[in-house]
């Protein structure tokens, strides 16, 4: 599955503490970068890979696919998996994740996109 | 790596228009510390910025997100509250607060439909 990197604006700086994901329909998610390429596998390699600097520089990634609905599902499951990593550690129980039916096959094909 | 060691980490959604931001702090942090961090992201002062609760009512830069209810219980990673954002205009009032849905996925093509049920087996 192709996928498009159209080169932002800069967001560097203080931005660099996350990284913009943009669903098809043009809205923008941020998350914190150290969760994002943790957790989700394909954006840690656009954004470190040697053949797309661009993202690395202007922290943003354009998902043409993946629409508003299921990307604020995706960011939201990232940052549980970071939550569930505390909880684990103190060995208390981890909540569980809910995921609506009508949008559970496109977020498992974004999520199976994203390796997360 | 870890950077909360506190229980009560709030999970928040910051929204504005077409913008969402994933992020989190402690439910004892003032809701300057939260501009702050919106600072950070948008690079708009505090000052310009303004963070309505879900009943759109207006946050008092003093007061800590416990005082607005939020805390570890209500604000789940997986169930972030959400927070709303608006900036001051260069006319010196405020946006109104504008939170545009979110799109409804299209109708998958029937090749993409297929690949589903391939999944799906696999997953299962």
């Amino acid at each position: 599955m192709s996928h498009s990197e159209p080169i932002e604006k800069n967001c560097v700086g203080p931005d660099a503490e996350y990284v913009k994901l943009i669903s098809s329909d043009q809205k923008e998610f941020l998350v914190k970068r150290t969760h994002a390429e943790t957790y989700s596998k394909t954006i840690k390699q656009i954004l470190s890979g040697p053949t797309n600097c661009s993202e690395g520089e202007t922290n943003q990634i354009e998902f043409s696919q993946i629409s508003s609905k299921v990307l604020e599902i995706i960011c939201n499951y990232i940052e549980y998996k970071a939550q569930c990593e505390i909880i684990m550690e103190k060995g208390e129980e981890i909540p569980e994740f809910d995921i609506p039916l009508e949008e559970a096959t496109d977020v498992m094909m974004a999520a199976s996109f994203l390796q997360c | 790596m870890h950077l909360y060691s506190l229980p009560s980490d709030v999970f928040l959604v910051i929204r504005r228009k077409k913008t969402t931001i994933f992020t989190d702090c402690k439910d004892s942090a003032t809701v300057l510390e939260l501009k702050k961090i919106v600072e950070g992201i948008t690079k708009i002062p505090p000052a310009d910025q303004r963070l309505y609760t879900t009943n759109s009512a207006i946050m008092e830069d003093s007061k800590t997100l416990q005082d607005y209810g939020f805390n570890a219980t209500t604000s789940k990673a997986q169930n972030p509250t959400s927070i709303g954002l608006t900036f001051k205009l260069s006319s010196g009032e405020f946006e109104d607060l504008e939170l545009c849905p979110y799109s409804t996925p299209p109708e998958l093509p029937d090749v993409m439909k297929s690949q589903d049920a391939n999944g799906q087996e696999q997953a299962s």
